[in-house]
């Protein structure tokens, strides 16, 4: 068995097909040199990306109806720019700054204006002393150019039927808005009172498939961590996939949206109809707490307790806090 | 503290208080410190109070960590010496059998591992009262963690109740209850239950190997149900059973029953299957004989050779030189080899990099004439894979195709590759050529075109040859890599011990000064520096005397401290080399005097170490 | 520091020029620094030095102290002193020249110790923390005497982040040769994130304290308290020596790593990169760095910004932190006569990449980082001509690892 195991850990590529499903991973063993980052920059509009990116993808399809389950960088990047985040800062970002408006001056906000006069002197003195040195905090931040560093995505994966998307649905928020497609396919995801069958996720029946696969990750420049990562496990009775993006600002705020898909593959043998379907449920837990906040119920603010999406998730599993949770589900015919 | 000693003082007495308030403790650290000191408690308490006292404290010990509870599992077997002997033992049995109940897997394996040690220490009477009672509850228990548990005990249980034959009534009955409660086992409902029954199917034949009737009857037809199970997972565990059981059956049997199981696993709807029986059919066709295989088996294993999945090839491709000599030269000829071929070609590099590391081995089957026509140009092209695993396996072999292939095949044949190797991109790969050099300079010996220059001047074909090698030793020293530059100095040094020092001096240290006069980077002159030191202990003393130290005399002054203190490092190991008393002695450490005084804080320290030496 | 030394100046002070005590004390002092012992002369090292920064002689004996590195005998000694003839007095000639005697002495006495931790440390075992103090100690007593800007003369190996990835540094140390055959500069961030930051900082420390002059090692942004708290290297030590003090000690030494290195004047090393604080390598000079890396100001740019395709200076988006353009390396290269910025601080999937028509270069030394991404590293060897070669390598293989393995295990995770 253990030899078994060794020859599954060298090949990279899984797949397995089970009750009309046919699942493939393919996970990379490094992140992307500068081709393939110059080639998601380009796709994606925008020079900056993620440190580690990862050329790994997730697919599940139903053979019969076409339906298709994509999880990828690139799409979820794509997501990241669409969304309109909000920048944040980091956590002495303002001590910072006030001490680069003393050391330079420059900044014409009201209240700067106001402290400007008295200050005049003292700056220019400063400046006099210095060599020709002025930097201007707007051209500054005009040349580092302002984007969401933090690579939050709505992303809850790529939906299509016979090649063509059909939108994320209303849950997840900002991705393609599926009233916008014109499409000749009736699929489509809906909101539903249905939960994860609990029951069904924690059988210990044998794995056929599992993978964790990681999408993308930044360190964000020692402040922190993003990460985007799907884990998957298939076995006789189920699949079941948790995407998941992590971010954790040190010191700023945490913010999770966790996306669980599963499938009932018993759910099919039962099914009275001639033609087997499948019923695909998706639930959508969105979680995010400034430091403050955290420190006001209690929680952890230790930023090594949210060093990555695992640890992290246990933490506040145990600590409560609030979530959105959306439940979703696609019916399959 | 005060560990050692006797045991008994009033320390001992204080430390295993203190353990036993650790089995208690809140921490998982000390609790599991306490537990791995468990016969140290138990020898100071004594066999009663063990039994009386800790073993009971061990049952009740509800540990709410999978990592304690694991280590109880593993430790209480140490107990058995400390309980009062072998007819106390059955009281270690209690803490176990609720240990082999718990979910956690690794946990119950621990359990079922420590009831297997502790069972065989007990005598039949105490078997058929304690143990054997404890597999038929475990075996009827109602979650399945228990029935996983029992398969693991039954091959011990029936062993110790038949053991020596005599039984009487009760053991009989016993043994029969015993038997059809496996059975029972392997069509259980849960599959884990039967993956289990799987794994022990061929120990609990071998428990019984006496009563073949029972071998023939039951346990094939329960191997025939596990066989046939529609769980893959269930299947794959029986592959093992199939050369398990074929060591205890007939021939007839085995043909009748197992090989057609064999042949159908081959061809599973299940890689894991195909996998597992790409690894046991090497073994299946040892016992039942290459006559017998022959006709199926072998064909059999022909295929997996060529099979879909990867991982099945990988397996075959790792016992193709086994088959190889089981088949004997012809079938390998027709059957193997072309399929070797392909292999070598495969898509897959850890099936080539599998394929490398044992092909070679088939040399002695096929013979000399076989080798050079079919092998070599096979092995030629896993030399140049480009994946670099699979050229380290080919360059590990390198040394059973000379003694096959004869030095002068292989140098016409395999020269160009191995300098094509020797200067290969990956590092790794130009160590294991260096390293591979003395072996080959040991089979073709000094005159060998290889390693001097006189040898093949006439053969223009050759002389090319003997360049590369010759030039190639010298080149490594100036290699990027500096473990590839330090390997190229140990090879300079085995060659000279091998060739002798008038080889040295007319192939090497000419180079050697040539390289610290001109050689722009610092770190190869510190390696030719350090070589200077290491040829010093293999040429004759005239030689030291003649050029390595007139040469180490002149490099003492090199610009970069980094070469001058590799200077003084060699010229202790010269003169170590020569005579005392020698003029040349006297000339060695006044140089070293003189980097006493060097500017450089590490050539002082280098050059006092090599003068305090004397 | 200075407080120490004034304790012991005061006391020097005390007696008059040239008193028969005065010189009896000198006498005593250079009796006992023949004392191999390495606890008394480490005593009277800081008497000594406290008593030289007293006898105003301070500015000629910073000057001196600079260029001891590269002239520690008398031979050399007297060279220095024939270079400054009128500001040198016998007295003080002679304090230094004992100075220098019991700092040889030291070292003799403690590289077989050191020795020893080395050959523990290589085998990526830990040595006691005992012997960490001690180290520690030694550390500082160097590093306290290295300028914010090393002078290094090629030939030297350069080195980027490591990130307590201990075999893949054995790995480059099998390509680029061990120390003290090869002179090296390791960049900072030595420690946080990879599993062995403590083995791999001791080693590279006992190296640089064994060899002083062939091992350098200048701060990354990882090399203080706060971001190893976080980062892994606090935890590391708690988990491998059940307290902090191991933690302690070693960002105690942080605070002493030397900021940069120049080496032949040419070549400006840095963990992150410019400061728009910064104009001349002298402005380097002048920060008070033996502190905690700052959050604002020339020190922490000097660790913390990065080079990006702009124009001039820009700001992080972030909001904390610059960045430097084409245009702002060149004039700095140019105002400073220098050829080359070499840094680190940025993950290069090639392990390393040339910026600014070759005016910048970012050098990597952590392979597969995080042991999961797959990049290769590198080395920079710049030659005594100055050639630099990149020499780029990848991961320890498994077999040379006492991995905890990387190999996903299939769970039922919800």
């Amino acid at each position: 068995m253990s030899e078994c195991a060794d020859a599954l850990q060298k090949s990279n590529k899984k797949s397995v097909s089970i009750s009309g499903w046919h699942v493939h991973s393919t996970k990379s063993n490094s992140i992307m040199g500068q081709r393939e980052i110059t080639s998601v920059e380009e796709t994606v509009r925008t020079k900056h990306v993620p440190e580690m990116m990862f050329n790994s993808e997730l697919r599940l399809k139903h053979a019969q109806s076409e339906v298709e389950f994509t999880f990828n960088a690139t799409e979820a990047l794509k997501e990241w720019m669409l969304a309109k985040n909000e920048v944040i800062k980091v956590k002495n970002s303002e001590r910072w700054m006030q001490l680069h408006l003393e050391r330079y001056g420059g900044k014409k906000t009201e209240e700067e204006e106001n402290k400007r006069e008295e200050g005049k002197e003292k700056n220019e003195e400063t400046q006099s002393e210095r060599t020709t040195t002025v930097l201007d905090i707007d051209e500054l931040a005009k040349e580092g150019s302002s984007y969401d560093w933090t690579f939050t995505t709505p992303y809850r994966g790529t939906t299509t039927v016979r090649g063509e998307d059909i939108g994320g649905g209303e849950g997840g928020g900002e991705g393609v808005n599926s009233s916008e497609l014109n499409s000749n396919t009736n699929i489509r995801w809906k909101p539903t009172e249905e939960h994860l069958d609990m029951a069904l996720l924690t059988r210990r029946d044998p794995i056929e498939l599992f993978d964790e696969i990681s999408l993308y990750e930044s360190e964000l420049d020692d402040h922190g961590v993003s990460s985007l990562s799907v884990k998957i496990r298939v076995t006789e009775s189920c699949w079941f996939l948790l995407l998941r993006f992590w971010l954790c600002v040190d010191g700023v705020l945490i913010r999770s949206r966790e996306t669980r898909l599963c499938c009932d593959l018993r759910r099919r043998r039962d099914a009275t109809t001639a033609k087997a379907g499948a019923v695909v449920l998706r639930e959508t837990r969105l979680r995010e707490e400034t430091w403050s906040q955290l420190k006001d119920r209690g929680a952890s603010t230790d930023a090594k307790q949210y060093k990555d999406a695992e640890a992290a998730a246990s933490v506040l599993l145990a600590g409560g806090g609030p979530v959105r949770v959306v439940n979703e589900k696609l019916e399959i015919y | 503290m005060n560990s050692g000693g006797g045991g008994g003082g009033p320390d001992d007495v204080v430390a295993v208080a203190a353990l036993i308030d650790e089995l208690k403790s809140e921490d998982v650290r000390l609790r599991l410190n306490s537990i791995s000191r468990l016969s140290t408690i138990a020898a100071a308490l004594g066999p009663e109070r063990t039994r009386n006292e800790l073993v009971p404290f061990l049952v009740d010990m509800n540990d709410d960590d999978d990592e304690c509870l694991m280590a109880v599992a593993e430790h209480i077997p140490s107990l058995v010496t400390s309980v009062g002997g072998d007819e106390f033992v059955h009281a270690l049995l209690l803490p176990l059998e609720s240990l082999s109940t718990v979910e956690e897997t690794v946990v119950r394996q621990k359990a079922v591992e420590g009831l297997v040690k502790v069972g065989e220490r007990c005598d039949r009477a105490s078997a058929m009262e304690h143990f054997c009672p404890l597999v038929k509850r475990l075996a009827t228990g109602e979650w399945f963690t228990a029935r996983v548990s029992a398969c693991g005990l039954f091959a011990c249980a029936l062993e110790k109740v038949s053991s020596n034959g005599n039984g009487g009534e009760e053991e009989k009955k016993m043994i029969a209850q015993l038997r059809s409660l496996f059975g029972q086992l392997c069509d259980d409902e849960t599959p884990m239950v039967r993956r289990a029954a799987a794994t022990n199917l061929g120990k609990v034949a071998e428990a019984s190997v006496e009563d073949k009737q029972f071998i023939n009857d039951e346990v094939l037809n329960w191997f025939g149900k596990l066989t046939a199970d529609e769980q893959d997972s269930v299947r794959l565990l029986a592959v093992d059973d199939c050369v398990s059981l074929s060591k205890l059956v007939s021939e007839e049997e085995r043909l009748k029953s197992i090989v057609p199981v064999a042949l159908k696993f081959s061809s599973d709807t299940s890689w894991r299957v195909r996998y597992a029986v790409a690894q046991q059919i090497y073994e299946l066709c040892e016992i039942i004989g290459a006559d017998f295989a022959r006709e199926d088996l072998f064909p059999a294993y022909e295929n997996l050779l060529e099979d879909a999945e990867a991982e099945v090839r990988i397996a075959a491709a790792a016992k193709v030189s086994k088959f190889c000599a089981l088949a004997g030269p012809e079938r390998s000829r027709e059957n193997i080899i072309p399929r070797v071929r392909e292999l070598a070609k495969d898509a897959s590099q850890h099936v080539r990099a599998a394929l490398a590391s044992v092909v070679m081995e088939s040399a002695p089957t096929l013979g000399k004439e076989e080798t050079v026509n079919q092998l070599l140009p096979i092995f030629l092209v896993l030399l140049k894979d480009e994946f670099p695993d699979v050229r380290l396996n080919v360059i590990g072999k390198l040394d059973q195709v000379n003694e096959v292939i004869g030095v002068d095949t292989l140098s016409k044949e395999l020269l160009p590759a191995i300098k094509d190797l020797a200067e290969d991109r990956h590092w790794r790969v130009r160590l294991a050529i260096i390293e591979y050099i003395p072996i080959l300079a040991t089979q073709t010996g000094e005159s060998s075109f290889l390693f001097s220059k006189e040898a093949s001047t006439s053969d223009s074909e050759n002389n090319s040859a003997e360049d590369v090698l010759n030039s190639l030793c010298l080149r490594w020293l100036a290699d990027p890599v500096s473990s590839i530059r330090q390997a190229a100095g140990q090879n300079l040094q085995n060659l000279t011990a091998l060739f002798g020092s008038a080889w040295a001096k007319e192939h090497v240290i000419p180079k050697l000064e040539s390289l610290l006069q001109t050689e722009k980077n610092y770190l190869v002159r510190v390696t030719v520096a350090s070589t200077l030191g290491m040829l010093a202990e293999k040429v004759d003393e005239g030689d030291i005397t003649g050029t390595l130290f007139p040469i180490a005399k002149a490099a003492a002054a090199d610009s970069v401290a980094n070469v001058r203190f590799n200077i003084a490092k060699s010229l202790e190991k010269m003169a170590k080399s020569v005579s005392a008393g020698s003029a040349i002695r006297t000339e060695i450490l006044e140089v070293l005097d003189g980097l006493k005084a060097d500017a450089d804080v590490d050539v002082q320290f280098y050059a006092s170490e090599a003068r305090n030496a004397f | 520091m200075s407080k120490r030394f004034s304790l012991w100046g005061n006391f020097w002070r005390i007696f008059e020029p040239n008193s028969s005590l005065k010189n009896n004390l000198l006498d005593y002092v250079i009796r006992a620094s023949k004392d191999v012992v390495s606890s008394v002369s480490l005593v009277l090292l800081v008497f000594l030095r406290g008593a030289l920064f007293c006898a105003q002689e301070e500015t000629r004996f910073v000057r001196v102290a600079e260029t001891r590195k590269t002239n520690a005998n008398n031979r050399d000694l007297n060279s220095i002193s024939s270079r400054f003839p009128v500001e040198t007095n016998p007295l003080s000639l002679s304090l230094f020249s004992t100075y220098c005697y019991i700092i040889r002495i030291l070292r003799m006495a403690s590289s077989s110790e050191v020795d020893a931790w080395i050959a523990t440390l290589r085998k990526c075992e830990i040595i006691d923390e005992n012997s960490v103090k001690k180290l520690c100690q030694m550390a500082v007593e160097i590093l306290v005497e290295e300028s914010n800007v090393q002078n290094i003369s090629s030939p030297v190996t350069i080195c980027g982040d490591i990130h307590g990835q201990f075999y893949d540094l054995k790995e480059l140390f099998s390509v680029g040769g061990e120390c003290p055959d090869t002179n090296y500069l390791f960049m900072g961030d030595f420690v946080d994130r990879g599993f062995y930051s403590v083995e791999t900082f001791l080693l590279l420390l006992a190296l640089k304290v064994r060899y002083p002059d062939r091992m350098f090692l200048i701060r990354g942004n990882h090399e203080c308290r706060q971001i190893t708290q976080v980062y892994g290297f606090y935890d590391e030590c708690l988990r491998k020596y059940g307290s902090v003090n191991v933690w302690r000690y070693c960002t105690d030494v942080f605070d002493y790593l030397s900021l940069s290195a120049m080496i032949d004047g040419r070549a400006l090393c840095v963990h992150g990169g410019l400061s728009p604080n910064i104009t001349t390598i002298d402005e380097i000079r002048a920060i008070d760095r033996k502190r905690e890396v700052p959050h604002e100001g020339p020190m922490c740019d000097l660790l913390w910004s990065d080079p990006e395709d702009i124009k001039g200076w820009g700001l992080s988006p972030r909001g904390a932190g610059y960045l430097f353009g084409d245009d702002a390396c060149k004039s700095f290269n140019e105002k400073n006569a220098l050829k080359l910025i070499c840094r680190a601080h940025q993950l290069v999937m090639e392990g390393y990449k040339w910026m600014f028509d070759k005016e910048l270069v970012t050098v990597w030394s952590a392979p597969n980082y995080c042991y999961r991404c797959g990049n290769v590293a590198s080395l920079l060897e710049l030659d005594e001509h100055f050639t630099p070669r990149f020499k780029v390598f990848e991961a320890a293989p498994d077999s040379n690892r006492a991995a905890p393995g990387k190999r996903t295990v299939p769970d039922y995770f919800l």
